[in-house]
């Protein structure tokens, strides 16, 4: 009941505002109350296996049912999309024109994303994420900044291609099951792989799809340049929900159907991953820092962030999946904040070319405390819930073949990804340095700052960012139910 | 209660009594006509649910050449919803005619206009319940006559005629080869009954060279048909130059019958080797053809008769699994999408054009227009949630269950060029600015169509049971289960 | 309760901070009460642990993951973090209310009062670690304040970009501690420091393993401890205020490293290879930041070098095995160069911001008190018999007499250079005729600065006796050295103070140039070059590859030869019917080939 109503309330409110009620106001409410909802669910959810869990035949033919569920893993994702939501929507500035259409796109892809986590089924797990790209697309290329349509163009044909391979991935995952145990539904499929039903080389193959649709939606390297443009052009909630929440539907598969249903296939490709994800840290962790402005910078330091999810996953133990479970939850909050400040500049200052700005502290203090903040969070400054991730990430990494005789490809791997702690520490303080400290050009002495009412969302994001650094156990104690069961099977 | 072969008749009664009225009371608003073929199709398609179970398969007499499986009485519904929804365009799409036609009175040659999709609409349904190649023969030509007609109706256009030419020789060539191969076929089996041809070749003691050149040859004119490679090469300039509503009435109407019969036809030869390997040759030929000869494309009607081949392609999938279920539901979906983007198209050119530019902007001059070529577009690409996305989910699913590995790349790569020009006309209705904004007009009646063709794609894109339960028990899905 | 009293130690500045950012950011006056408050109560607490230390403390988890990862958050009360934490509490408190008058002024009061609150939060959650993960957070948390204290005049452009540099050098010795931590946590399985200790016999099978990890622990206090080759960032810290100087980057975080080093000794010790490295760390640095002391005339910049090479001195008892020494050096250290820096402070603010000692001179007699304190902090830190330096440093060189001779030799010639540039300071600026408007009018700063200088000035002269010794540390009494170390180490010092003297008495500019010293061994123009020509240049060429090569390279290139191939099929449709008839004849041939023949 209370997960239906998480799930499709922001559907109900981008209908409601797209019939005419009050954009705004609407909203906020709908967000509001989803997040209201899921903390209510987060407190409720306890033991293994999936709650809340309502089901709804569509077609007997293709044992196709809507279901509903959670876990502990699908609910950290439903939360952080929640908090998104709510602060994307508070972040959303005036919008000159079709504002309704506006706001029932954030909504839309707010619910698209729920739905795709919370579905139990393979194909509405497919479907709503599916739903949730095309508002997408229609913010970038509507209410888009800069070169909105070639932007909005990349981002539409990668993604589109992406998740037409994933679509591939998950029929041959659905048809590689015998007859008998063959079905959408997650669980079932769980237990048919658990109960070995899924044949070691189908398992190769489908792996590799699964981790090209999902890496290409996911930004993985070398298919990650749509990123960072489409990013800068975004207006700043779209970019805040894309590269919060949306972007995560890839990592949230690769966690709830590659790592466990294909164990095979994970350990065939753990090389391949590994080489793709070091290309994520490192080499884009470089082109981060030669970026130029800001938006950018910011793209690809969220491009380069996926590598260390991507690390915990590949780490193959339970500390590296939770670490990668609570990144994704960090990562989206902390990049959301960076996005939504950078939009509050780009709004006053019409320009994000780092030359160009400086000083800006002084006479924005809450926007440079908040970007300042939301830095430190993502270049893993402990205390903020990217920290806690990262060293589970580490550690999961690092322990997987250790012995005391050297370093073999993890520990490598572990290596360079803590370098890359020091790369995305200089760009992130170059960045902020070259906007919000030294010398302020005289042009942006009359800017003001932040309105006095976005305290909330800022404070909101920073809350939950502390929460999880300070007390990560909150999550690893309802994540790892979850994970147990993968690690335990083999 | 009535027997399924009534149908067929009602249509052509209906069609003389429209020819009747033209003809005696000259007088009567033209559209009343279009009016009253409408309701007349409706009518029949209201009969065709209430209809006598037919006898059993292996009967003699008319039942030999004649069947009313599901699949037929399916495609016999398909057939009258089709034309049903291109009379309706033709409404819209009667000024256009006018203009082109200077003739006496200010609406000669409209009756016509209005009557001659009843017969086509006939012969296609006939089409759906062949089983004997001479009957297939028959219907295909009359299918084929009133396209003649039809393609080169505006005559005072030089495009059209033109069209018109070209379509009346290429389709003459092929008819003539689907002659050719039936006799060879009869030669070898001594059979035109695809029935009995069946049994004679299970039997096994034949020539197989002839009979798979009767084959082949037979296949030409099919392959025309259905616009595959490579015998698509008349689809652009025929599309373009057609009436609006005739090329969608081509694109769907005639692909879906050929459709039908080439399940039909290929049935009882799929024991050859062969024939798999010919088919999935011209399938991916098709694919890469139709998919990426589209993507250049700037005139919208263009694009949609590559298209057209596209889908042909992906249809063929389906055929090479002799999945009728995929290609019945791929079919629908077809329909709706087709139809719609073309309805869309009739309107908006009348006022601009017919190429991609004439949308730019299109969103601010009428957002419900705009919203419908968009779902047209999102389900012509594949984009889940419409019936294009189930269509082609359950295509490919069908391929993955044959492992035809070949075909399942090549579809991936093709759809992804697919959502490129799909996306290239969204994006111009959306993203680009139109030099006027004014609005654009629009009737009731296709307003109510194109709502209700909406309704249809997004209610098969999350709820295709219907369709698939219509189509239980058929005998191409019993040969399908039984490969 | 007793069990809650350190926690509250730890926790208060952490309220304190929280509290001014969150509420009281807009009435400075009172976001300094509060901060200042909350440093005091601290060192209360701490004198009540030290007098009647708690039996157990409560613990919390932070991450349990067992059985793979348990990482409490604990606390550890033994002598050592017992002393540190004294330390800590004792010289913040004091330097808080120095603060107050310092920044009386300052528009960013209540910012520049919340980090430092953050600060002591910080170091003392170093100081009560029970494990590696919890030591390496408050780490890189003092890492984060001394970034926002450096930077605190951040529109000041030396400001920003020496917090900048500050922090990245940290990270980069970071990312040896995390590395080495991994390593050991994966050998021993845990992260607890008894757990380690008692689990060592399984990593000392492996002695290259061990050694690696050591070292790569040693690279978290060669950053924090600013030694070489990563000290660069310490002297372009002194950007931030000067208490900031005196607090972080004198007395206490820069302290953290040798701290840390002497937490983990059964670390270390089990490493020869690993100790020798170390040793000699300690002593380059000591040399090298002796010599370039010499030729500075920034007054905080010298103070600074001195800190570097009494670091590097600390850095080299812990390389000869034995933390005590260190430990004394550091505590002593702590009250005389804190006392130090807060005396230049007193003279930078009465010369309105002049640093250049060369611009001063002639204060003794218009700052008296600062003259007086200022001199004993100078007389311990060259280790002048009695004061607290004398011992603490004599310690450390008769260990180096035992172990080492080289260092030994280096480490008097240092103890000489030490007492060379003090006194060229001293002379340069309390003596001869002032040398500038200013410091024609200085006049003695306010007793709430004052004060603390003479709160400090009392151990710094007396911490070295034997009682200071005895209590808060037990420091070896080196054997067999006698009474040879102590003489040649005054006489190293004598020989020094001779030297300033003949050469700075009475003079108006620097007599001597050695370029190499004073541009500070080319340290900062290599660094530069070599960033520049590798992570500056590789990601130039990444950024290239990425937007030609990937972008439009490999995605573009892809998409544009499809369109090609489709732009090319158009020509098919010549729209002529023979031509169609033509193809479609073709197809036709093909089609029966295919099919009959095929």
């Amino acid at each position: 009941m209370i997960l239906l109503f998480i799930v499709f309330c922001p559907l109900l409110a981008a209908m409601l505002i797209l019939a005419g009620a009050p954009a705004r106001k609407t909203a906020l409410w709908a967000s509001g109350l989803t997040l209201l909802a899921t903390i209510v669910a987060f407190v409720e959810l306890e033991g293994d296996g999936f709650s809340f869990v309502t089901s709804l035949p569509i077609s007997a033919e293709w044992r196709l049912n809507f279901t509903l569920g959670l876990d502990g893993l699908s609910l950290v994702m439903v939360l952080l999309t929640a908090i998104v939501t709510l602060a994307a929507v508070w972040f959303t500035g005036k919008i000159s024109r079709h504002e309704h259409a506006f706001y029932a796109c954030l909504l839309l892809i707010a619910a698209g994303a729920m739905g795709a986590f919370a579905s139990l089924d393979l194909f509405f797990f497919y479907a709503f994420h599916e739903l949730a790209l095309i508002p997408t697309f229609l913010l970038i290329g509507i209410w888009g900044s800069g070169n909105r349509s070639a932007a909005a163009w990349k981002i539409t044909i990668y993604l589109a291609t992406g998740s037409f391979i994933l679509l591939l991935g998950l029929i041959m995952l659905y048809r590689s099951v015998p007859e008998a145990a063959r079905s959408f539904d997650l669980r079932l499929l769980q237990n048919a792989a658990d109960t070995g039903q899924i044949p070691a080389d189908a398992q190769r193959h489908i792996y590799l799809l699964l981790l090209l649709g999902f890496g290409i939606l996911i930004s993985l390297f070398p298919f990650h340049t749509w990123a960072p443009q489409a990013y800068a052009s975004a207006p700043a909630p779209a970019a805040m929900l894309h590269a919060g929440v949306l972007k995560k539907f890839g990592l949230y598969g690769l966690l709830r159907i590659a790592l466990p249903m294909l164990p095979e296939g994970t350990r065939h490709w753990a090389w391949l991953l590994i080489i793709l994800l070091l290309g994520n840290i490192i080499y884009v962790g470089l082109v981060t820092i030669a970026q130029k402005r800001l938006d950018w910078m910011l793209g690809y330091s969220s491009v380069m962030h996926m590598g260390y999810i991507f690390l915990g996953i590949a780490s193959g133990n339970i500390l590296g999946t939770n670490g990668a479970a609570i990144l994704i939850f960090a990562h989206g909050l902390s990049i959301a904040l960076l996005f939504a400040i950078a939009g509050e500049v780009r709004e006053r200052t019409g320009s994000l070319l780092l030359q160009d700005l400086g000083g800006l502290a002084k006479v924005m203090p809450m926007a440079g405390l908040a970007f300042g903040l939301g830095a430190f969070a993502s270049i893993g400054l402990p205390g903020f819930a990217n920290f806690s991730a990262e060293v589970m990430v580490f550690f999961g990494a690092f322990h997987n073949g250790a012995d005391m005789k050297g370093f073999h490809i993890y520990q490598v791997a572990t290596l360079l990804a803590l370098w890359g702690v020091v790369i995305s520490a200089v760009y992130m303080l170059r960045a902020y340095r070259a906007t919000f400290m030294g010398s302020m050009p005289e042009q942006w002495a009359t800017l003001s700052d932040l309105r006095a009412r976005l305290r909330l969302p800022i404070g909101m994001l920073i809350a939950a960012l502390l929460w999880i650094g300070f007390f990560p156990q909150t999550f690893v104690r309802v994540l790892t139910p979850a994970f147990r069961t993968y690690f335990s099977v083999k | 209660m009535f027997s399924a072969p009534t149908l067929e008749i009602e249509v052509v009664v209906l069609g003389l009594f429209i020819l009747m009225i033209e003809s005696f009371a000259s007088g009567t608003e033209k559209r009343t006509l279009a009016i009253a073929s409408i309701l007349g199709l409706t009518t029949v398609l209201c009969c065709s649910f209430f209809l006598l179970p037919p006898p059993p398969a292996s009967a003699t007499g008319f039942w030999s050449f004649y069947t009313a499986d599901p699949l037929a009485i399916f495609f016999k519904r398909f057939a009258l919803v089709t034309t049903i929804l291109v009379l309706i365009m033709m409404i819209d799409y009667a000024p256009v005619v006018r203009q082109r036609i200077h003739g006496v009175s200010g609406q000669s040659g409209l009756g016509e206009f209005f009557a001659l999709p009843l017969f086509t609409c006939a012969g296609l349904m006939w089409m759906a319940s062949a089983i004997d190649f001479v009957m297939i023969f028959v219907s295909l030509e009359v299918v084929t006559m009133s396209f003649y007609v039809l393609v080169a109706f505006t005559r005072r256009n030089l495009l059209s005629l033109e069209a018109g030419v070209k379509y009346l020789i290429l389709s003459a060539l092929s008819t003539g080869f689907l002659v050719y191969g039936i006799t060879w076929i009869f030669g070898v089996t001594g059979e035109t009954n695809l029935a009995r041809i069946t049994e004679e070749l299970s039997g096994g003691d034949f020539e197989q060279g002839p009979l798979l050149f009767g084959m082949a040859l037979v296949l030409v004119a099919l392959g025309f048909k259905i616009a595959a490679v490579p015998f698509q090469i008349w689809v652009p300039d025929v599309y373009q130059g057609a009436p609006t509503p005739v090329t969608a009435y081509l694109s769907v109407g005639s692909k879906a019958a050929g459709f039908v019969v080439l399940l039909r036809v290929l049935e009882p030869f799929f024991m050859l080797p062969q024939m798999e390997r010919l088919l999935v040759g011209t399938a991916v030929l098709t694919l890469i053809y139709g998919n990426l000869a589209a993507l250049p494309q700037t005139n919208l009607k263009r694009l949609l008769a590559y298209s057209s081949i596209a889908h042909a392609g992906y249809l063929l999938v389906g055929v090479v699994c002799l999945s009728g279920e995929a290609v019945s539901f791929y079919l629908v979906s077809y329909l709706l999408m087709t139809i719609l983007s073309f309805a869309v198209l009739v309107v908006v050119a009348q006022q601009t054009g017919e190429s991609i530019e004439d949308f730019n902007g299109l969103a601010k001059r009428s957002p419900f227009l705009s919203f419908a070529m968009l779902v047209a577009m999102a389900s012509l690409a594949g984009i889940p949630f419409t019936a294009g996305f189930l269509g082609k989910f359950f295509i490919f699913d069908a391929a993955i269950r044959h492992h035809q590995t070949t075909l399942v790349v090549v579809g991936v790569v093709t759809v992804a060029c697919g959502f490129y020009y799909y996306l290239k006309v969204v994006r111009a209705m959306y993203w680009e600015n139109s030099a006027t904004t004014d609005a654009i007009p629009l009737s009731g009646l296709s307003r109510v169509t194109m709502a209700a063709l909406m309704g249809g794609i997004i209610l098969l894109g999350v709820y295709p049971q219907p369709v698939l339960d219509a189509l239980r028990p058929s005998t191409v899905n019993a040969a399908s289960a039984a490969r | 309760m007793s069990s809650l009293l350190p926690w509250s130690v730890l926790l208060l500045p952490l309220i304190s901070a929280a509290g001014i950012v969150l509420i009281t950011r807009r009435w400075p006056a009172i976001s300094a009460f509060v901060s200042v408050g909350s440093a005091v109560i601290g060192f209360a607490c701490s004198c009540a642990i030290f007098v009647s230390p708690p039996a157990a403390t409560a613990e919390f988890t932070w991450i349990d993951l067992r059985p793979l990862l348990y990482v409490p958050l604990g606390l550890i009360l033994d002598d050592l973090s017992k002393m540190m934490l004294l330390l800590v509490t004792g010289v913040g408190a004091l330097i808080h209310i120095y603060s107050l008058g310092y920044m009386r002024d300052d528009a960013g009061k209540s910012r520049y009062f919340a980090s430092l609150s953050l600060f002591m939060f910080s170091m003392l959650g170093i100081v009560l670690a029970n494990n590696f993960v919890m030591m390496f957070i408050f780490w890189e948390l003092v890492g984060l304040s001394s970034y926002l204290l450096i930077g605190h005049w951040f529109e000041r452009d030396s400001a920003a970009e020496a917090a900048k540099k500050a922090f990245l050098t940290n990270r980069i010795g970071d990312f040896g501690f995390m590395l080495g931590i991994l390593m050991i946590w994966a050998s021993t399985g845990s992260v607890l420091f008894q757990e380690v200790a008692s689990q060592m016999g399984r990593i000392t099978a492996h002695p290259g393993y061990l050694s690696v990890a050591a070292l790569l622990i040693f690279c978290g206090a060669v950053g924090k401890s600013a030694q070489f080759p990563l000290h660069v960032w310490l002297p372009d810290a002194m950007e931030g205020p000067t208490p900031i100087s005196a607090l972080i980057h004198a007395a206490t975080m820069v302290a953290a490293g040798v701290y840390m080093l002497v937490r983990v000794a059964f670390l270390v010790q089990a490493s020869p290879q690993a100790l020798t490295v170390i040793a000699w760390i300690g002593t380059i640095t000591a040399v090298m930041a002796g010599l370039i002391a010499t030729q500075q005339n920034d007054i905080k910049r010298i103070l600074a070098y001195s800190t570097l090479s009494q670091l590097g001195y600390m850095v080299m008892a812990v390389g000869l095995a034995s933390g005590e020494a260190a430990m004394f050096h550091l505590f002593t250290h702590a009250f005389f160069k804190a006392l130090l820096f807060l005396g230049a402070g007193a003279i930078i603010v009465m010369l309105h911001h002049e640093q250049n000692i060369w611009k001063m001179g002639g204060l003794a007699r218009k700052l008296r008190v600062t003259f007086f304190t200022f001199l004993i902090g100078t007389l311990a830190l060259i280790g002048c018999p009695p004061f607290s330096g004398f011992f603490s440093k004599d310690a450390i060189l008769a260990l180096a007499f035992e172990k080492n001779t080289a260092i030994f030799a280096l480490a008097l010639f240092t103890a000489f250079l030490t007492a060379f540039y003090m006194l060229r300071l001293v002379l340069v600026v309390f003596f001869g005729k002032p040398r500038s408007e200013n410091a024609e009018h200085g006049k003695e700063a306010p007793f709430v600065m004052t004060g603390p200088l003479l709160v400090l000035a009392v151990p710094a002269f007396l911490a070295g006796f034997g009682f200071f010794a005895r209590t808060f540390l037990h420091v070896p009494h080196a054997e067999g050295a006698g009474h040879l170390v102590p003489i040649l180490a005054t006489g190293a010092m004598l020989v020094g103070v001779a030297l300033a003297v003949l050469l700075y008495r009475k003079r108006e500019s620097d007599p001597i140039d050695f370029a190499i010293f004073r541009r500070r061994f080319y340290l900062d123009e290599f660094y530069a070059w070599l960033i520049g020509i590798t992570q500056e240049l590789l990601a130039k060429i990444a950024a290239f590859f990425d937007r030609w090569i990937i972008d439009a390279g490999g995605v573009g290139g892809a998409s544009g030869a499809t369109w090609g191939v489709g732009s090319l099929l158009r020509f098919l449709q010549v729209g002529n019917l023979q031509a169609y008839a033509f193809l479609f004849g073709l197809g036709i041939v093909g089609l029966i080939y295919f099919t009959v023949f095929g």
